[in-house]
């Protein structure tokens, strides 16, 4: 465990900027989603089958969950909230192939909650007016101001670290666990840890697809909630 | 060693992933979520026209129904008319026939009865004359004396006309 749980630096850019494990699996999932886009819609027609069913059902899941929970009015951002759950969910994924999860970074959680709060703020100034909506600090009286900012900044950090949380303690869990197998294996007298298989695929199934595919999904909501709550 | 970044630690790695996610987003609308919805929302928009012009079809099928049901109640009733006028008009020419031909009966029947009168007037002349000349015939016997048929023909028929009334024309 030399170092900590922290991503490995890949390389470094001229300037002494670092690039991370966490922005190279990205790249990866990236490449991934784009290839997946460039051919689930290569051929399409008016008439669907096979592939297309199911990006068509992706898509409409998507736009639909937009909708019931922002309005219809809202649909316009159905893209958005649909790339962050495939990134997510790719995201969260990432540990099942090996790869240390992007979102077990600080720094990616807070990149999409930062987008998410410069949303609410953008589009609430936008639908609203920036006068309504500085005057909605003020509610339910102008003493409340200080409070009403601080819940705001809060939402980002609760929104990043909740899912920075969740994947980085289910990573440090699988981390530990396949240290002391490993190790157990070796006391046993089995130069190789056999008791790393197996065992270890019950709890990749809870911490990387359970509780991965929930926070995507918990974020994507979230997001969708506040966006929709600044702009109503 | 490799190196590794802090666990906790803001870094540069917040500006990639900020960049990688807008790219991503950017991507991924262009490549997947426009065409497909708009692929979707126009074949709905298909879907509906289609249905809208089956029922507008349908509707007016509908109407060159009840149009043609209506014109062939007409063509019905037209010739019911027809039929109608013509044995009206078959009547009249029968009617006008029977009367021609009961005219013409009356004509002939007129004719005879005229006939049949002259050739009783004929036979009651004739008979007269015979009378006439029987009655000078018999006064000649009995008086004895040849009777001047000539001589006494206007007195005996002034007789048997004066007779005759009474006597021929019951």
């Amino acid at each position: 465990m030399e170092g900590g749980f922290g991503p490995r630096v890949i390389f470094e850019l001229p300037g002494g900027i670092p690039v991370t494990e966490t922005v190279t699996t990205t790249w990866i999932i990236m490449a991934v989603l784009t290839i997946f886009a460039l051919v689930a819609t290569r051929r399409f027609d008016k008439v669907p089958k096979g592939l297309q069913n199911v990006i068509e059902l992706l898509v409409d899941m998507v736009y639909k969950l937009t909708a019931q929970t922002m309005g219809e009015d809202k649909k316009a951002f159905a893209p958005y909230i649909g790339t962050m759950m495939m990134y997510l969910i790719c995201a969260n994924l990432a540990g099942l192939f090996g790869f240390r999860p992007p979102t077990a970074d600080v720094n990616t959680t807070m990149a999409l909650a930062l987008l998410t709060f410069f949303m609410i703020h953008f589009f609430g100034m936008k639908r609203k007016g920036v006068g309504t909506y500085l005057k909605g600090f003020l509610q339910p009286f102008p003493v409340m101001l200080p409070l009403n900012i601080i819940g705001e900044l809060a939402t980002p950090i609760s929104l990043s670290f909740r899912l920075f949380g969740n994947i980085v303690g289910g990573l440090i869990i699988m981390n530990l666990l396949y240290g002391a197998l490993g190790g157990l294996s070796t006391n046993l007298g089995i130069s190789i840890p056999v008791l790393q298989t197996g065992i270890p695929a019950v709890l990749h199934l809870y911490f990387d697809v359970f509780a991965g595919v929930l926070q995507s999904f918990i974020f994507a909501m979230l997001t969708m909630v506040f966006v929709s709550g600044a702009m109503d | 060693m490799e190196l590794k970044a802090g666990l906790v630690e803001i870094s540069w790695t917040l500006v990639f992933q900020l960049a990688n996610t807008l790219i991503l987003f950017l991507i991924l609308r262009k490549l997947l979520f426009k065409p497909v919805s708009e692929m979707m929302a126009g074949r709905q928009n298909a879907i509906v026209e289609s249905i809208k012009e089956a029922e507008d079809k349908n509707a007016e099928a509908e109407q060159l129904k009840l149009e043609y049901q209506r014109r062939l109640e007409g063509a019905q009733a037209e010739g019911r008319e027809l039929i109608k006028d013509a044995s009206k008009r078959a009547e009249t020419r029968a009617d006008e026939i029977v009367a021609q031909a009961q005219q013409e009966a009356m004509k002939i029947k007129d004719r005879a009865e005229a006939d049949i009168q002259r050739e009783k007037q004929k036979a009651a002349n004739m008979m007269k004359e015979e009378l006439a000349a029987l009655a000078v015939m018999a006064a000649g016997k009995i008086i004895g004396k040849d009777l001047d048929e000539k001589g006494h023909d206007k007195l005996i028929k002034d007789f048997i006309d004066e007779v005759g009334e009474t006597t021929w024309s019951n």
